[in-house]
């Protein structure tokens, strides 16, 4: 027969546990300065650059930097699927397009240059960074940071920054003085 | 082995191949003559990405020597407008600098056609014959896909600029089977990085840079 004062002291542990319980429960579901942030997403993102497959690379939507900049033309998007024969031949006509464009001195072909950086093939983004460093001008930086902003991928990023450090180098026409309105 | 044979000839076979020396050299030339040779004709476009350092500033006080070196960007496009200055003219817009076969440079309008010829100042030394060769060429039909390696060198002469940079050129060429309209399609990709010594605005210039040459043409056989 159990002793009515060891009984209470079972009730009053059981009390006791379920009270600490509880108040763990409490603490996890609730913890003190939760602001109920949603967990933020963790893409796996692949190198649009460095990757193998023609998967497009996840694009972010246009940056406050970028809107604030005078408009660009819409990227031309390939119309065969990826990995067609006929989308690798349109890849290399664009990007002879865009060597071509890099010959010119006016506005409107490095926009049509610049806004190729936006183009979901990434073989056509790295067309238009070497035909943005063929062009030569300083006008492309301010596109250039804010597209490098809106990159997810590392490696596009440092593409770019090493581009605007180039452009930032005096040219040697500059240096020397030689009018260019000749 | 053709050249160990050669070693074995005596005089007397000489003596019998006197009259039939003319041939015996142009068998000679025949094994000889680079592969490189019987690629068709390809003008390429040429795109020029060099730095160019030089002695900004210096100088000597009583307590230290200081100096500084600058640094200016080169480019194919730059290279155009110095040649036009210095030619008088200025070419339209979307004009290119191209460069044929024989390393000759000049400059054509978009469409790629002639304008004027730039070897007073820009060169190119192809240095084929001493080529290495890697990949196949089919002998009957031209058909070729390789990669070749070979000195080159551009000489530049402007009145700002002058110098020759040294590089290796890997040349990726692609021909393709003739077809039946007897149309070859060609199409060459050459790159290399190049340096050399020289002068900007009459000082020492030191230049280091890339050099690109693309081509494609589609020519009867």
């Amino acid at each position: 027969m159990a002793n009515p004062r060891n009984r209470i002291s079972w009730y009053a542990c059981g009390v006791g546990f379920l009270l600490l319980a509880g108040t763990v429960i409490h603490l996890r579901t609730e913890p003190p300065g939760n602001t109920h942030l949603p967990t933020p997403p963790s893409p796996t993102r692949k190198s649009p650059i460095s990757n193998n497959t023609r998967e497009p690379a996840p694009r972010r939507p246009p940056s406050p930097e970028l809107q604030k900049l005078p408009d660009l033309p819409a990227p031309i998007v390939s119309p065969h699927p990826t990995g067609d024969a006929a989308n690798q031949e349109w890849i290399e006509k664009r990007t002879d397009e865009l060597d071509d464009l890099a010959w010119f001195d006016d506005p409107e072909s490095l926009g049509k240059i610049l806004t190729e950086l936006r183009n979901p093939l990434p073989e056509i983004r790295a067309a238009a960074l070497k035909a943005t460093r063929d062009f030569g001008s300083r006008d492309a930086i301010p596109y250039l940071e804010a597209i490098s902003l809106d990159s997810a991928d590392p490696l596009e990023q440092k593409a770019i920054q090493d581009l605007i450090e180039h452009l930032k180098i005096p040219t040697l026409i500059e240096e020397s003085g030689v009018d260019e309105t000749e | 082995m053709f050249l160990f044979r050669c070693d074995r000839i005596t005089c007397e076979s000489l003596q019998k191949m006197k009259s039939n020396l003319l041939p015996f050299l142009f068998t000679i030339g025949l094994f000889l003559l680079p592969a490189g040779s019987l690629h068709a004709e390809l003008d390429s476009v040429l795109k020029l990405d060099v730095n160019c350092y030089f002695q900004s500033k210096e100088s000597t006080s009583n307590k230290a020597f200081t100096g500084k070196v600058g640094k200016v960007r080169l480019d194919s496009k730059q290279l155009l407008k110095l040649i036009g200055n210095q030619k008088g003219v200025k070419f339209p817009k979307g004009s290119i600098l191209m460069v044929a076969d024989d390393g000759s440079v000049f400059v054509a309008d978009s469409k790629r056609t002639f304008i004027a010829d730039a070897n007073a100042f820009v060169q190119l030394v192809f240095e084929r014959d001493v080529e290495l060769f890697n990949g196949r060429l089919n002998l009957d039909t031209g058909k070729e896909d390789s990669r070749t390696y070979y000195p080159l060198a551009l000489k530049l002469k402007l009145a700002n600029i002058e110098g020759t940079l040294h590089g290796i050129g890997i040349e990726k060429l692609f021909v393709g089977e003739p077809k039946k309209t007897g149309i070859q399609l060609t199409r060459g990709h050459t790159k290399s990085d190049i340096n050399g010594k020289g002068t900007l605005n009459g000082g020492l210039g030191y230049y280091e840079g890339k050099i690109d040459l693309k081509g494609k043409t589609a020519s009867p056989l």
